[in-house]
């Protein structure tokens, strides 16, 4: 049996964004999980699944948290998948549920990395450093989509300028949502060319945000979801895809694995991409954000750089995008930012930038799962109200 | 007190790949090619393409085009200091196979995608042969 509409999102739970000094993984992943059960209306007694993506750079974080706020979960998995953690842990939740082994899901995201001033892809100090791409100067994620952002400009013509867009139009966004981390702080394409070079082609405004944070969310069955707190938010598809492929493939540094993790939630949903009201998708990097808008089919392939330049990804455009700010301006809680902005839109609850009327949003993640360059999973929600 | 330089990151040598950095401190450029099909890899356990399993380090040109790059700006690790900005690229070797390397001998601002490189190797000690590409003659 399809899972469409059997699902739902019951509660969702968001700490202060930004710096959260004295606080640890654990103390946010808590207050995000906290905040989320009483969102929900549910007893703590009711959660009985708990999925996290472990938080630390390596240590991983978030197992003893369970203990620290009461709950007594029966499914309790560490599931990582870097940006697609928010939707890969939903696809468990759902699927614990299904089998019988849950009922109610708490997913969840923290991190302090911003406190603790750590330079992503930088390796743990001290010590010999094994890594053939380190050997070659090679580090984190950011120097490794510049690779991809090298390639399209050579394939398509896509400037940094059109780069520059998104972060702007992403700002924007940010700016009328008074949650946001970069609430005060506006940007011009002006500035976003002025920022340093990173990995050039990509610069400072090119990559997302680093935050102290957490965000958790409960699934639940559409039958349980009936009556609580605040309206459902239901499941229509999900999917995913792993860019893994034998060998090398050469579209891997213009093309994300979009098709595969589309074509299972879209038809799963039973929609088209001219039904979503809303996307949210994952924004490690304004490169990734064109890569996606063209892997969905908004506009065509090579032609990203155009489409955000004209606007088509503002409030009144084509298809409002990134409508809190993203992991580039709101807040960096990987793929559970976008994920959590499509609830917040479906409920009704994006404030100065809420989507009037959305009735269906579109969420992704993107995350490195240890397979290579440039091979990133891709992964899709579809959404309701 | 004088600190002692920060060593450069070492590659991560395996028993998969131990035949190709011992190749490389010969400064020989190896592939792992299919000895049914001819396909060549870097490295793999069975052919992608028949499914042979009899797979043997060959000599390789050393050959092949600047696929994308970029010119690293940011310090993440301090063996690099001095060294900004430098160049990271992806190597379409012309056997196939793509690699990450460096590419050398010219500045960094100069790399252009589809360059024709050619392999030249860098003895950073006394285990390691680092295989870099310079512009091709």
């Amino acid at each position: 049996m399809s899972i469409k509409d059997r699902y739902a999102i019951v509660g969702l739970g968001i700490t202060k964004q930004g710096r959260l000094p004295g606080m640890t993984e654990n103390g946010i992943r808590a207050e995000a999980i906290l905040k989320a059960i009483a969102d929900s209306g549910l007893k703590k007694e009711e959660i009985d699944g708990y999925v996290y993506q472990p938080g630390g750079m390596m240590g991983g974080t978030g197992g003893d948290v369970p203990r620290m706020v009461g709950l007594a979960p029966k499914f309790l998995w560490s599931l990582n998948t870097g940006g697609g953690t928010a939707i890969s842990s939903l696809i468990s939740a759902i699927g614990a549920i299904e089998s019988g082994a849950a009922s109610c899901v708490v997913c969840s995201y923290a991190s302090n990395w911003l406190s603790e001033r750590r330079l992503v892809g930088a390796p743990a100090g001290g010590g010999e450093v094994r890594s053939t791409a380190a050997s070659y100067g090679m580090f984190g994620p950011g120097p490794d989509h510049a690779l991809a952002a090298r390639r399209h400009m050579h394939e398509y013509g896509t400037t940094s300028l059109e780069l520059g867009a998104i972060a702007v139009t992403q700002r924007d966004y940010a700016n009328q949502r008074p949650e946001s981390q970069m609430y005060s702080r506006k940007i011009t394409l002006e500035d976003h060319q002025v920022s340093r070079m990173i990995a050039d082609p990509l610069r400072f405004l090119d990559f997302c945000l680093v935050s102290d944070g957490g965000i958790a969310f409960i699934v639940t069955s559409a039958e349980r979801a009936k009556n609580l707190l605040r309206p459902p938010v239901y499941v229509m598809g999900v999917g995913l895809g792993h860019q893994v492929r034998p060998g090398w493939n050469k579209d891997q540094y213009t093309t994300l694995d979009v098709a595969p993790s589309k074509e299972a939630a879209f038809k799963t949903a039973g929609i088209t991409l001219d039904d979503i009201d809303v996307a949210e998708l994952y924004d490690c990097f304004t490169i990734t954000v064109l890569l996606e808008t063209e892997g969905y089919g908004w506009c065509k392939k090579g032609e990203g750089g155009a489409f955000f330049a004209a606007g088509n990804t503002k409030i009144d455009g084509k298809i409002p995008m990134n409508t809190g700010g993203g992991n580039l301006s709101w807040g960096y809680n990987q793929g559970f930012t976008p994920f959590a902005e499509a609830v917040i839109q479906l409920r009704g609850d994006g404030g100065a930038t809420q989507v009037k009327g959305a009735e269906i949003a579109l969420a992704s993640g993107h995350g490195g799962t240890g397979t290579g360059s440039m091979q990133y999973c891709h992964t899709t929600a579809i959404l309701r109200r | 007190m004088v600190q002692a330089k920060p060593k450069k990151p070492l590659p991560l040598i395996e028993p998969e790949t131990q035949a190709f950095w011992e190749a490389a401190k010969r400064h020989e450029f190896t592939l792992q090619k299919c000895q049914n099909c001819g396909a060549y890899y870097f490295p793999a356990t069975d052919c992608n393409k028949c499914s042979s399993p009899k797979m043997e380090w060959v000599q390789a040109s050393g050959k092949g085009k600047v696929f994308t790059f970029i010119t690293m700006h940011q310090l993440y690790h301090p063996s690099f200091e001095g060294e900004i900005p430098y160049n990271v690229s992806i190597i379409e070797l012309a056997e196939g196979p793509f690699m990450m390397s460096n590419v050398v001998d010219i500045p960094a601002d100069d790399v252009k995608i589809g360059m024709p490189v050619e392999v030249v190797f860098e003895d950073v000690n006394d285990e390691v042969a680092m295989p870099r590409f310079k512009p091709a003659k």
